[in-house]
């Protein structure tokens, strides 16, 4: 395993949108929370109605969100982040997500969503 | 069951020259897989012996979309997997029996000779300026470089190719893709799979070199909805 397939750095959470106001120290520590993970083409990452207990950001490749009931939804790209309703509204996932692409994501347990991802949105709701 | 599309890159790219595609067709309802084949992307070279063409076998039954060494690798699946290639579309495929032109052999020389010495840099923007128009190659340049680093990085193993079967004995049914300004090889090959399977149909793209769904992508987009929803 390389020393990059341990977690995700600072510089690269840096680039997920939602997470740029966090000052760096606050970056660096949820950094070294966060699993790196590579999926292949093709391979699902969260399935819809199934418990859902990590918070994923995209560092690389693309992903298809869709759901059963109304099919297609979205194209998720490096820079966005999935997996927050599940863990916020503490119900199952509300939708599926599939790689289109090899895709790298870092994700987090959670409690480290609880420290330092759902009070970012409380800011954005407020 | 939604459709599933594989989308297969050219030899001058990775799996992230079919962003536009792959949202278009996502959002259309069909199941999009576009991998990275050995050697490109985020896939390293095997160290053993290896396939491109036997890792699409899990992705099957699906239509499959390839870009010049991907059109290869497609047109390989189709003809090795006849019952589950649902439709397939070759865009300036290369091909194995193919008498390739001086003026690309070359090409290749140059190339190798850049790679030999570790220009990286020379060598893609040589690659660059014979197969992408120029308004492309930013978009092209990290993903060409990256391709040529992991394989020098890597080993050399024996690549397998399934049996050659003549196209005469392709009978799913084929869009070919060719650009006006790509390299008379490829619009020859183009011309040629076009002619000798029975259930294939050319278009000739105005205004694309070798890379038609970067360089032209709303007429490569409209071509590519067209025969999905219609076929040839």
């Amino acid at each position: 395993m390389s020393p990059r397939a341990a977690g995700a750095t600072q510089h690269e959470l840096s680039r997920i949108g939602l997470l740029a106001t966090l000052p760096g120290e606050t970056l660096a520590r949820l950094a070294r929370n966060m699993t790196r993970e590579e999926i292949p083409a093709g391979a699902g990452v969260v399935s819809e109605g199934e418990d859902g207990d990590r918070f994923y950001v995209v560092l690389s490749g693309m992903l298809a969100v869709s759901q059963r009931t109304r099919g297609a939804q979205s194209v998720l790209r490096p820079g966005d982040y999935f997996g927050e309703v599940a863990l916020a509204m503490n119900m199952p996932r509300t939708a599926s997500v599939r790689a289109l692409t090899p895709v790298t994501v870092a994700s987090c347990d959670r409690e480290t969503f609880d420290e330092f991802v759902r009070p970012l949105f409380a800011d954005e709701s407020a | 069951m939604p459709e599933r599309v594989v989308l297969i890159h050219a030899g001058i790219a990775d799996s992230r020259m079919w962003e536009r595609q792959a949202t278009l067709l996502s959002e259309r309802g069909y199941e999009v897989v576009a991998p990275d084949l050995p050697g490109f992307g985020a896939e390293p070279i095997p160290s053993e012996p290896y396939s491109f063409v036997d890792p699409m076998k899990n992705f099957l039954p699906a239509t499959v979309v390839g870009n010049s060494f991907g059109g290869q690798v497609a047109l390989a699946t189709a003809l090795a997997n006849p019952k589950t290639v649902n439709k397939l579309v070759l865009i300036a495929p290369a091909i194995d029996d193919h008498e390739w032109s001086d003026d690309l052999r070359s090409y290749w020389r140059r190339e190798n000779e850049l790679l030999e010495v570790g220009d990286v840099n020379a060598a893609t923007e040589l690659t660059l300026e014979v197969f992408a128009q120029p308004h492309v190659r930013d978009t092209l340049r990290p993903m060409q470089r990256e391709a040529y680093e992991l394989q020098l990085a890597g080993e050399d193993p024996d690549v397998m190719w399934p049996q050659g079967k003549p196209i005469a004995e392709l009978r799913t049914p084929t869009l070919v893709i060719v650009g006006e300004e790509d390299r008379p090889d490829f619009r020859a090959i183009a011309e040629r799979i076009a002619r000798e399977a029975p259930n294939a149909r050319l278009e000739v793209i105005a205004g694309a070199r070798h890379v038609p769904s970067l360089e032209t992508p709303d007429e490569f987009d409209r071509l590519l909805l067209e025969f999905f929803e219609h076929g040839v």
